[in-house]
């Protein structure tokens, strides 16, 4: 099966920053995990009223 | 060690959200009364029959709405198979094996406790809609498992 | 791949584990098969089958013997990968954990099929099997102790040669897995040991049915890590190299193998918490515990996510989501991890909600119980492990995960991801409704609440059962793909043509790892703690409290 191909090494050009991981843009991860967190708030949120409307 | 701004951002979220989670829970139970089924009190499993209130198992008047009512879970049905009780009647439920482990379980209410021999597990339920419900065993005790049940009949 | 040469002789010993692995998936999917059929009602089993018989042996081979026989293949294949070929005494050792563990696997299964162990893999005391089948499973354990401590021995052995170095994260992580196995086993070999087999052989005549529970349930729990966490192995080391990117980073993805170790073994009262017998305040502090459990899961979440946004973005994704588009689906060693995945968000969320306290009587030991562990285990594990699969095995065998094959894998992963979306979701919501789990077909004589189980779409045991032959067919095809990537898809010529064994490098960006983290006295010596501070006053009680025990009794 065909491999992908090796990464290129291609860092952005000096990177001067102190801190470079600041460079990464991880917005899409943000709205991922808490799209996450939100279907765990539902799920739970709505077994609980389950509970309660049971007691 | 370094986590990324959002990381922060999504560990604090997540965090504090089992943080609410688990004061939700814990008020409703330590304040409000909502345990889990945790019995304490224990017998010898071999000998349930002569041991009260289990010698007499069955329903009983505590005062004007609330009842006790005794079981003894056994492969594979409950003793008695059935009870009757008055609509609005608030049923505490005591109930042991006199073999393996067991469950006493009427779905679509949060009854739902294992019963292990040797323990006597409790749990209460007030019946507010005449009707019939059933009680089944969700653990499995043996090859009759899936007819292990009984009836409680609130009129 | 030149770095380290394959030794053919580590290969034959992670074949060995492989294929015991996929034997077990064969029988246990039937087992399966059957299970679905018969609670819908749609076949009656012959007089001479048991249900429960059915149900023991698709517990035992799937979730406890499939997932430590790949789990030990694949590691052993991995820590000769990442830290070289095994020592020959090594070698012996995992050779002598492979012949022990699977004497007791055919110990327990004969005695399953003879019918004399009818008792599901929880073998909940006072239901008396066999002394072969707990014997069996002891066995199995001390087999997995003796190839967990080969591959202990190899870590230190490359620790002590590279002193100062810090170690191949595939090593470290295998090296928490091993651990945590280790200690949450002790558990339930204590009970086997001397609780079980002493009273099956009539020399005890009762016993602590609590204390049994309490000891499987101190393992059960960890257990599932044991499961989960070769998972997370593939998707922090193995996943960036086949998507084309860089593990996100090395010092957060120990951290939270530590975290789990941590937090994994001190919450086994989660599963006993509508039993007698254990104070309220001992379960809720557990259940503390077990919340604290999440947080690796959560900062795994947060790295995959990362790892996918910061590939695709160097592939010249953009927008808020444009990375997800250059993400290879068409590539099974990629796809089928990544379904997995998928199920692990609803399966993780139901995780919660089982661990909520008393919120567990809602679903304790209903069908949802099961529906979620098919979403947790049952694909999330699986699924990357059958990805795995695709490439180890002719990684293994010097052999070609051709286009065709590649082909059937997709297929393979689309047939198990439908079956179980069908079958989880049905479990879910008729465990909501009440309907007990390891249960054979039954209306309760006709009774309208078990008959409602037959109503409505989703609602219903007809779409478990349906779910559950799709799933049967992903699984047939996957044993019969297994066997061709093992025997007969075409060498690979040359070392271009051969397949590789994906391990990612870390990021540049990535920060210096703290040596605190492989420093294993501190966090043992932790785990310790917090096992001693969850159990010790609980179970003394259950000791010193404790009813006359109960004699051994057989219900089948
Ligand atoms: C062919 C695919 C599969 C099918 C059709 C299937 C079907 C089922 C069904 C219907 C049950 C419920 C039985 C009951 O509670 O009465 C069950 C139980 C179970 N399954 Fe599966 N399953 C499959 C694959 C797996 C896999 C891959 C695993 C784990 C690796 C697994 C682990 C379990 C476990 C642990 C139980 C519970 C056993 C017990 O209650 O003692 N299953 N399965
Ligand atoms: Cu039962
Ligand atoms: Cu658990």
């Amino acid at each position: 099966m065909a491999q992908l191909p090796h990464q290129p090494n291609r860092r952005p050009v000096a990177n001067k920053k102190i801190n470079p991981e600041e460079n990464q843009n991880l917005k899409g991860t943000l709205v991922a995990v808490f799209t996450v967190g939100f279907i765990i708030i539902a799920m739970w949120v709505s077994v609980y009223s389950l509970f309660l409307s049971r007691v | 060690m370094h986590f990324h701004r959002y990381e922060k951002y999504w560990l604090i979220f997540g965090l504090c959200t089992l943080v609410v989670f688990l004061t939700i829970v814990g008020v409703n139970a330590f304040s409000g009364g909502h345990q889990p089924p945790t019995g304490m009190m224990t017998l010898d499993p071999t000998k349930v029959d002569q041991t009260p209130p289990f010698d007499q198992p069955g329903l009983k008047k505590v005062d004007d709405n609330t009842y006790e009512a005794n079981l003894i879970a056994m492969a594979f049905g409950y003793n008695p198979s059935k009870i009757e009780v008055p609509v609005g009647a608030k049923v505490i439920f005591n109930v042991t094996s006199k073999d393996v482990v067991h469950s006493f379980t009427i779905p679509g209410t949060n009854v739902n406790m294992m019963i292990t021999p040797g323990h006597v597990n409790t749990s209460e339920f007030s019946f507010d809609k005449p009707g019939s419900y059933l009680v089944l065993c969700n653990e499995y005790c043996g090859s009759g498992h899936h007819m292990m049940q009984m009836t409680i009949e609130v009129k | 791949m030149n770095s380290v040469v394959k030794s053919p002789k580590d290969s034959k010993l992670s074949m060995s584990y492989l294929t015991v692995g996929f034997i077990a998936v064969f029988i246990g999917a039937i087992c399966g098969l059957l299970q679905g059929l018969v609670r819908g009602g749609v076949i009656e089993l012959p007089s001479f089958i048991n249900y429960y018989q059915l149900l023991t042996a698709h517990g035992v081979l799937l979730a406890l013997v499939f997932t430590t026989y790949f789990i030990y293949g694949l590691l052993f294949a991995g820590v000769s990968k990442t830290m070289g070929a095994l020592s020959d005494k090594a070698r012996s050792i995992g050779w002598i954990g492979f012949w022990v563990m699977t004497i007791g696997t055919i110990c327990s299964t004969i005695m399953i099929i003879l019918g004399e162990a009818s008792v599901l893999y929880t073998f909940y005391a006072p239901l008396k099997a066999h002394p072969l089948y707990y014997i069996g499973l002891a066995l199995v354990v001390v087999g997995s102790w003796i190839g967990g401590a080969a591959m202990l021995m190899h870590y230190s052995g490359w620790r002590k040669k590279n002193s100062g170095k810090l170690s191949p994260l595939f090593g470290y992580m295998t090296t928490a897995t091993i651990i945590l196995w280790i200690v949450c086993t002790i558990g339930v070999a204590i009970s086997v040991l001397f609780q079980f087999i002493p009273w099956s052989f009539g020399w005890a005549d009762r016993i602590n049915v609590l204390l049994s529970r309490t000891l499987f349930w101190y393992f059960g729990h960890p257990l599932v890590y044991f499961w989960l966490l070769p998972a997370y192995i593939i998707w922090y080391v193995c996943i960036p190299k086949i998507i084309g990117g860089k593990v996100f980073s090395d010092s957060l993805a120990r951290l939270s193998f530590v975290l789990f170790i941590l937090f994994s073994i001190p919450v086994g009262f989660h599963h006993q918490l509508t039993e007698s017998g254990i104070p309220e305040g001992w379960k809720f502090l557990q259940v503390v515990l077990t919340f604290m459990v999440i947080t690796p899961s959560l900062m795994t979440a947060f790295s995959l996510f990362a790892t996918f946004e910061t590939t695709g973005r160097e592939k010249g994704a953009r927008g808020l989501f444009g990375w997800l588009k250059k993400l290879p689906y068409n590539d099974v060693r990629f796809f089928a991890p990544f379904m997995g995945m998928l199920f692990f968000i609803p399966g993780g969320a139901g995780g919660i909600v089982n661990a909520s306290h008393q919120m567990n009587t809602v679903i304790h030991n209903t069908l949802w119980v099961v529906g979620h562990f098919h979403i947790t285990v049952g694909t999330p594990v699986v699924l990357t492990f059958f990805g795995v699969t695709y490439w180890l095995v002719p990684y293994l065998t010097g052999r070609k995960l051709t286009p065709a094959l590649n082909r059937a894998g997709m297929i393979q992963t689309i047939l198990w991801s439908v079956g179980m979306f069908f079958m989880s979701t049905a479990m879910h919501i008729l465990g909501l409704f009440g309907a007990p789990r390891r249960t054979a077909y039954s209306t309760y004589q006709d009774n309208p609440t078990a008959l409602e189980w037959f109503h409505g779409f989703f609602a219903h045991y007809t779409t478990v059962a349906l779910g559950g032959t799709i799933l049967f067919i992903a699984a047939m095809m996957m044993v019969y793909l297994f066997f061709h990537l093992a025997f007969f898809a075409p060498k690979a010529e040359n070392d271009i043509e051969a397949t590789e064994f994906p391990i990612g490098e870390v990021a540049e960006h990535a920060y210096t790892t703290p040596r605190i983290l492989e420093n294993w006295k501190v966090w043992i010596g932790i785990v310790v703690v917090l096992i001693l501070i969850a159990y010790t006053i609980p179970v003394t009680d259950m000791i010193t409290h404790a009813p006359a025990g109960s004699p051994p009794i057989r219900t089948w």
